[in-house]
């Protein structure tokens, strides 16, 4: 188990120089660089700007630039951002611990929500509650999760008031009291709710099809003939089996989840990395663009790692010895 | 033959399925007894219903289309048609248990040996945890698996078939059953295995005194072991002896097809003989006469006209074929 979980740590690191190699090549396809569009050129010297660009690089061979870059990346340096006039990973660090609270927030409700109507449709299929709750997962489904957002403001803001529809947190409170972090969850729920509505819709939709078809195998009717009762036939023997395939989805779902903070915090002004992502792009604030879309590549190959590790644990067929 | 003596009293069974809103009967008008210690064979090709008929006894049909319609199962005379689940758990490995055909998918494959062993004891006995494992173990030596300690923590991808079903025939029997029913437990497992498995059973069933009734379509194993026979054809009944009988005194055309088809050491024979066709499929049966009419050697213009009976020929032997009286709807009464 831990040669094999070495072995694919290490089988990462060619596949994220060349994710490395993609993310820069992208990055300098953008039009302009930090500095076009935000110097008046009435007010400052075109020529100032050109020895700014001299100064950052931006004007030397590609590989020159993607070599000081990569060996920045090994030192744990990534660079200064235009914009901000910090270093990035301090512009990170400040946004990463609110998406990481809006993602796991969002994971935990999906797995509540699609967990109990998984359950709940694969053991009842074809009944009302079942079509109600199937009827509910393509309505998830099909709304794009910017509009599911507005009507959500809109719904649970504006009318009934329950949540607040912007930010990450109140004014006014110092951090780290418990005061702070209940107001962080309380401005986290929304916008993870919305978040997580597509991956629990298609969570709950396979559960519910894997429950259905394991309830026809073999050793389901072994159970029975054992005198088994129908609750530990469908906690024990068949939910055992129906999880694997939502496991393997998780790694997925870590990317899928990142991406679409990127959509859902820019609409509630929530303070992440996905709000941080979208404005140093409208910025051409490369070097944030850069760590940024390097550091979902890397959440991703993580996610996967984990899914395969998990699928171990719970699958003995493909346990590693 | 009465109801008191016999441990397992079928009568009348029938069981659908419904297809497409109509109901189509798998087994048709089924009624035998196993008497305890018995060792009763229902034997026929595929798709004559003999499953079907099993996992009515169990009320392990496909609960979203199978249904007995019609007829009761006595099971120490009491019927257990109308029992609730709850209520059928109970008697479902404890009293009567089952191995099925196909070892391969039969038990869990993310569950320990151990947990579906122990899940049998749990389920109808109230022994702590540690005395169940103790129990499980020496199941499992009881059916002939001597790493037993070590196999109770593997999973079934781990084991070959034979063990398997030696694993199967463990719960089967954690409960001292009064009957077990065999589904073919043999069919899916190598030649060289199937030996050493029926000895298995036999061995166990002497031992722990249960009654059994066992499906198979293969009559060697019948003439082994068999002490009454059934011979079922298209979900019917078709001729109901002892094993002797059978197989010195068939009556029946399809039994007499079947013995025929087995090939004999003191024959040369190029090919070997076959009951020409299929069975009808569910959609297809006739809606009148013998089912066995477009196969039978023996066929007459009426046996596609007159349904017949199951009508006993002498004392314990029933056949259901025209050629004999005692089947003969319009004659049965002047027999009698």
């Amino acid at each position: 188990m831990l040669i094999y979980t070495l072995r694919r740590i290490l089988t990462m690191i060619p596949i994220l120089f060349l994710v490395s190699i993609v993310v820069f090549a992208l990055a300098l396809a953008m039009p302009g660089d930090a500095l076009s569009g935000q110097i008046n050129p009435a007010n400052a010297n075109p020529e100032y700007i050109e020895e700014m660009r001299e100064e950052l690089g931006l004007n030397d061979p590609i590989h020159v630039q993607y070599g000081r870059w990569i060996a920045g990346i090994v030192q744990w340096d990534f660079g200064r951002s235009v914009v901000h006039s910090r270093d990035v990973t301090q512009v990170i660090g400040d946004r990463l611990p609110n998406t990481i609270l809006l993602s796991a927030v969002s994971l935990i409700i999906t797995y509540i929500l699609a967990f109990l109507m998984g359950r709940y449709a694969g053991r009842n299929p074809y009944t009302k509650g079942d079509y109600a709750i199937q009827g509910t997962n393509y309505l998830m489904l099909a709304i794009p999760s910017f509009v599911a957002a507005l009507f959500a403001i809109f719904i649970f803001s504006f009318q009934l008031g329950w949540f607040p529809s912007t930010g990450s947190v109140g004014r006014g409170l110092e951090a780290g009291t418990l005061d702070f972090w209940i107001s962080k969850l309380y401005h986290t729920f929304l916008p993870a709710l919305v978040l997580g509505a597509l991956v629990t819709a298609s969570y709950t939709q396979f559960l519910r099809n894997d429950i259905i078809e394991s309830s026809q195998k073999d050793y389901v009717r072994t159970a029975r003939a054992k005198g088994t009762s129908e609750s530990d036939i469908y906690n024990k023997h068949i939910l055992r089996n129906s999880i694997i395939p939502i496991v393997t989805l998780f790694g997925f779902d870590i990317a899928s989840i990142i991406g679409g903070a990127v959509i859902i915090e820019t609409i509630f002004s929530y303070r992440g990395i996905g709000e941080l992502l979208i404005t140093s792009i409208q910025q051409r604030d490369s070097a944030v663009v850069l760590a940024v879309t390097l550091m979902l590549s890397v959440a991703t190959l993580l996610g996967n790692l984990l899914a395969d590790l998990l699928y171990g644990v719970i699958d003995p067929r493909i346990r590693v010895e | 033959m009465s109801t008191q003596e016999s441990l397992l009293k079928v009568q009348n069974l029938h069981t659908g399925f419904e297809i497409e809103g109509k109901t189509y009967y798998a087994v048709k008008d089924v009624s035998f007894d196993v008497k305890p210690k018995e060792v009763v064979c229902v034997v026929g090709e595929s798709g004559c219903g003999k499953s079907v008929m099993s996992l009515s006894i169990m009320d392990l049909l496909p609960k979203h289309n199978g249904k007995i319609a019609q007829g009761e199962i006595l099971f120490k005379g009491k019927d257990l048609v109308p029992l609730s689940d709850n209520e059928m758990n109970q008697i479902r490995g404890k009293d009567i248990s089952m191995i099925f055909q196909e070892p391969m998918t039969a038990l869990n494959p993310v569950l320990s040996i151990g947990f579906q062993l122990d899940e049998v004891l749990i389920n109808h006995t109230t022994s702590k945890n540690e005395e169940i494992r103790r129990k499980s173990i020496s199941l499992l030596q009881q059916v002939g698996i001597s790493r037993a300690d070590q196999v109770v923590n593997e999973y079934p991808h781990q084991l070959s078939g034979g063990m398997r079903q030696r694993v199967m025939i463990a719960m089967a029997i954690a409960c001292q059953p009064q009957l077990l029913i065999a589904d073919e437990p043999t069919t899916a497992l190598d030649v060289t295995v199937q030996a050493q498995i029926l000895e298995l059973i036999t061995k166990i069933q002497e031992e722990v005194g249960m009654a059994m009734l066992l499906i198979t379509h293969d009559l060697g194993v019948v003439a082994e072991m068999a002490d009454r026979v059934v011979v079922m054809y298209a979900g019917q009944v078709v001729e109901y002896t002892d094993a002797d009988r059978l197989f010195y005194a068939p009556k029946h055309p399809y039994t007499k097809a079947l013995l025929d088809s087995i090939p004999r050491m003191d024959e040369t024979r190029e090919v070997l003989n076959t009951i020409k066709g299929i069975v009808p499929s569910l959609k297809n049966m006739p809606a009148k006469g013998c089912r066995f009419v477009d196969r039978c050697p023996s066929a007459m213009p009426e046996c596609a006209e007159i349904d017949p009976q199951l009508g006993e020929v002498e004392k314990g032997h029933a056949v259901r074929c025209i050629l004999y009286d005692a089947s003969h709807p319009e004659k049965e009464a002047e027999v009698k």
